[in-house]
């Protein structure tokens, strides 16, 4: 599995999307199970192939929806299918629900990581530097240089 | 005059000779058919490129490559468009001839033109009172302020005209940022050298009015109105960018059109319009910043363009 994901992670950076992608329809073929990240690379090489004969447009959409079948609570298929739907078939409102989603979500595994490492530091190290830590959690948290990029583009537009 | 008979072997048949040339006479017609028709086809795509040109300044909607083509070249050629903008429109209109014996044995390349325009209106729609400005010209007021600055500084068809039409001490609506300002008189006696066709919409100022460019590189000429005050437009390259936003993005490749930066997959998407993929991502950013159709349909290829360089840097 880990073998597999590493082959197509290493064929995308290659640009090799269809190559990719005839790996990933090998294992979908052979396995019984599949796990929702090959799914999520599959999307994403359907979206960058430029062999766009082999396949239907609404596959792209399927094989999210299909990783959010196994798993509901898949945060990169989420927003995946929310980037899908805000740049790919320009529907903000339907982009925006599942954006909300993924940062509730993210926000559960943040806060628990976040509580988890201050927890470590106050014993490992000490209480001021668990307080410090907690204290700019936010800034841990978040790229903070997408984040000004981003306000500037809108701020600009 | 002395008569000098020739030897009937040097004697030649003029119809033997006619049959013999025939063949280079028949090459010489038809390569002049066919460069006829090279001609009709450039001068077809000039006209679509102008026409699309003024559709969209006048209408604010994209003109339809398939309606334009029936209309220049009745559906000979296959027709194709592919333009807009904000300030500056600008249309690249391609006519390939598909009838025809040469047309059906050879592929032949397509005839470009691209032509741009200020998207100004020059309507007065619904204030118009046509006979306002005779009413001025003949106003005591303004034929005293003519023979005042006629004698003050001597006629110039410049300030007469400026005087005349009062709009002496009004920045030009339509001058682009840094061009300078020709005058109707100056423009209307300059040399129409250089390309042919082209031409500026009627009853409008020269400013900005731009011809078209060879953008083919076929060196055929355009339909330029060359002027003799620097436009801001000219440039080496077919289609002047406009005015560069720099922005905090992650590194891109704005001169590169957009059918280049959207992959295949996402050209089916319904957010693909093929009408603008032959714009760069900097020339749909600033098409993006108006109103209407055409800078919502910029804003979604733009999207595409940015889905896909989210996903190249996972």
């Amino acid at each position: 599995m880990s073998s597999l994901l590493d082959d197509i992670k290493t064929l995308y950076k290659d640009a090799r999307y269809k190559d990719a992608l005839s790996l990933i329809e090998t294992a979908e073929g052979e396995a019984v199970f599949i796990h929702p990240s090959i799914l999520v690379w599959k999307s994403r090489c359907l979206q960058l192939t430029e062999d766009s004969d082999s396949h239907q447009f609404s596959d792209i959409e399927a094989s999210l929806k299909q990783a959010l079948a196994i798993d509901e609570e898949y945060i990169p298929a989420i927003i995946d299918l929310a980037y899908f739907h805000l740049n790919v078939l320009d529907d903000a409102g339907a982009a925006e629900e599942l954006f909300e989603r993924a940062i509730n979500l993210c926000r559960d595994q943040i806060t628990e990581a976040i509580t988890g490492r201050a927890l470590c530091l106050a014993e490992k190290e000490s209480k001021e530097e668990a307080l410090n830590f907690l204290l700019n959690a936010a800034g841990h948290t978040l790229d903070q240089e997408k984040i000004e990029a981003l306000k500037e583009e809108i701020a600009s537009s | 005059m002395n008569k000098v008979a020739r030897a009937n072997s040097e004697r030649g048949v003029s119809t033997l000779e006619l049959t013999l040339a025939m063949p280079l006479v028949v090459f010489a017609i038809l390569f002049l058919i066919g460069m006829g028709h090279a001609l009709i086809s450039k001068q077809h795509a000039v006209v679509g490129g102008q026409f699309a040109a003024h559709y969209q300044r006048v209408r604010e909607s994209a003109p339809d490559a398939a309606a334009a083509g029936r209309a220049v070249s009745a559906g000979t050629e296959t027709f194709s468009l592919s333009g807009g903008g904000g300030e500056t429109l600008s249309f690249t209109a391609s006519a390939t001839p598909r009838k025809g014996l040469i047309a059906r044995l050879y592929r032949l390349n397509a005839a470009n033109s691209q032509y741009q325009t200020p998207n100004v209106t020059n309507a007065c729609v619904p204030d118009c009172r046509p006979f306002d400005s005779f009413a001025r010209m003949l106003s005591p007021e303004m034929i005293t302020g003519i023979i005042f600055s006629g004698n003050s500084s001597g006629f110039s068809g410049d300030g007469l005209l400026s005087t005349v039409a009062g709009t002496g001490n009004r920045p030009p609506r339509q001058r682009p940022e840094g061009a300078e300002a020709v005058s109707p008189l100056v423009a209307g006696v300059a040399p129409a050298a250089g390309g042919g066709g082209g031409g500026r919409p009627p009853g409008r100022p020269p400013q900005g009015a731009a011809g078209a460019a060879d953008d083919d590189g076929s060196g055929n000429g355009g339909n330029g109105n060359p002027r003799p005050t620097p436009r801001p437009t000219a440039s080496p390259t077919p289609r002047p960018s406009p005015t560069p936003t720099p922005r905090p993005q992650t590194p891109r490749e704005p001169e590169k059109p957009a059918r280049d930066l959207i992959s295949g997959s996402l050209k089916r998407s319904p957010s693909y319009h093929s009408e603008l993929e032959g714009y760069t991502q900097r020339e749909l950013e600033q098409m993006a910043r108006g109103r209407g159709p055409q800078a919502q349909r910029a804003r979604q290829m733009l999207k595409l363009i940015k889905e896909g360089e989210r996903l190249r840097n996972k």
